[in-house]
């Protein structure tokens, strides 16, 4: 983070669990919405708008955001196009990863989520653009495939399809919002400097 | 088209009220169907018994009077997914062993690749209407009772149930905005995916600005309720185990437990050495 001086206020356990329960609403509802109106092989869609959400809630909302927004959020978006609670637990792991690795590395390597300096932007691209969504990709499809969703031999054409569309899809709108609201959210309670 | 999709979002989340046997069902025991049967389901292995566990599926939906508004949809959503898979199956895949079926050009169709899919595409229809069977059946805060008598502490029950209610809020909201800005001429269809990937921060901007609005008022409001997450908590609302319960939690333990004999081989998965016709050649 910058050396600017923020007002950080105290957060109250109500706080942290409305905001556990909207980042995982959303994130459930885009999930779903991406894997019903951009179907690639789903529950992997051509679009996932979701996932620009959960790299973004990860940074800004910590742990809170990583595992609502990246794990539990997929996790019930894609129970609701029907794929099974074990599969979709395993895929979700895939998830999390998106908005884990984020999380981790902005609060480690200290990258400011307004994407003030260059070295913001070289941290935004390697971890949550490239990084985040190749682990990602690797874990979910293997999970869909160890499922049997499809056999191993289309794995790599899988893995392709999630990675490239996350990569776009993180590369622009994430890049927005961070843009947009990082600054707004840092000077209110809702934003997780910290890990928890 | 948001219409559409928004019905479909909707259509799928939404506690449907209905008189039947499985509405009477205790939530938790509804909760552990879906978990367990949809273990013993994805380990069935043949066609014989993957074909038993969808009529067995299909029988409860029946009995359950389950809309079928949520099963088309769930219908649809599965039948896609599966009919991608279908093409995967049948000709993205290397036929290595058993007969070909067919051949288009450079692609080869091996039966074994399409019965492989069709275990898939058995174990999946019956794991979706039963997600189906239990979505339209359990009310939200039924989930929180389920999960309490389960034994869950009580903020993730509660955390759960607000997160299914929440679901239909954040549903509207998506498509309030989606259709608001249609209004002002936005067109999702036009330009390459670049531009209508920015087009959808047109849609994202306002999602998170009204979300985090409403987590400020969900946070006021259960702070003024007196909300911690520690504590005994007493609850008014409670739903007693009866022996229709009991008998059921049987019924999916049983289930399970044929369903791992069948996988670890302690009896003839595909029944044909009980006298079963076989339905589908040996793979």
């Amino acid at each position: 983070m910058t050396s600017e001086a923020r007002v950080v206020r105290k957060k109250s356990p109500a706080t942290l669990v409305s905001l556990f329960i909207v980042s995982a609403a959303i994130t459930a509802v885009l999930g779903a919405f991406g894997s019903i109106v951009f179907p690639f092989l789903a529950p992997i869609s051509s679009f996932y708008p979701g996932v620009a959400f959960q790299v973004a809630f990860g940074v800004w909302f910590g742990l809170i955001g990583a595992i609502a927004g990246g794990w539990l959020g997929p996790f019930i978006g894609i129970i609701l196009t029907g794929t099974s609670a074990p599969i979709a637990a395993a895929v979700a792991v895939g998830d999390f990863f998106q908005a884990f690795i984020p999380m981790l590395a902005f609060r480690a390597g200290r990258f400011d989520p307004r994407l003030k300096t260059s070295k913001d932007w070289v941290g935004h691209i390697v971890f949550n653009v490239i990084l985040a969504q190749a682990v990602g990709a690797t874990i979910g499809t293997g999970s869909l495939a160890a499922g049997g969703v499809f056999p191993w031999d289309v794995f790599p054409i899988a893995w392709l399809g999630w990675f490239v569309s996350n990569i776009v899809v993180v590369g622009v709108i994430t890049t927005i919002l961070f843009k947009v609201f990082s600054d707004y959210l840092m000077k209110t309670a809702l934003y997780v400097e910290g890990y928890i | 088209m948001a219409y559409v999709i928004s019905d479909i979002l909707k259509g799928l989340i939404l506690y449907t009220p209905r008189q039947s046997f499985f509405y009477r069902l205790h939530p938790a025991v509804k909760l552990l169907l879906v978990l367990i049967m949809s273990i013993s389901i994805l380990i069935t292995p043949s066609h014989t018994l993957a074909i038993f566990n969808l009529a067995i599926v299909i029988s409860m939906v029946a009995v359950a009077r389950t809309p079928a508004k949520a099963l088309r949809l769930y219908t649809l959503v599965i039948g896609w997914m599966l009919f991608i898979s279908f093409i995967l199956y049948s000709f993205f895949t290397p036929v290595r062993s058993g007969p070909v079926v067919t051949t288009i050009g450079p692609l080869v169709v091996g039966l074994k690749n399409l019965l492989d899919w069709l275990l898939v595409a058995l174990k999946f229809f019956a794991v979706s209407y039963l997600t189906a069977l239990w979505l339209v059946t359990t009310k939200h805060r039924d989930l929180a009772v389920g999960l309490k008598t389960l034994k869950m502490p009580y903020v993730v029950s509660f955390v759960m149930a607000s997160i299914l209610r929440n679901l239909a809020v954040v549903s509207v909201d998506l498509f309030t905005i989606i259709d608001a800005q249609s209004s002002r001429g936005l067109d999702f269809k036009k330009g390459n995916l670049i531009a209508r990937l920015a087009k959808f921060v047109r849609v994202g901007i306002p999602l998170i600005y009204v979300s985090l609005k409403r987590t400020e008022e969900m946070s006021n409001a259960i702070a003024a309720r007196g909300f911690s997450m520690r504590g005994k908590k007493t609850n008014y609302y409670q739903i007693p185990m009866k022996t229709k319960d009991y008998a059921f939690i049987v019924f999916m333990v049983t289930h399970l437990v044929i369903m791992v004999a069948a996988a670890l081989r302690l009896f003839d998965p595909t029944l044909a050495s009980y006298g079963f016709p076989q339905l589908i050649a040996s793979t």
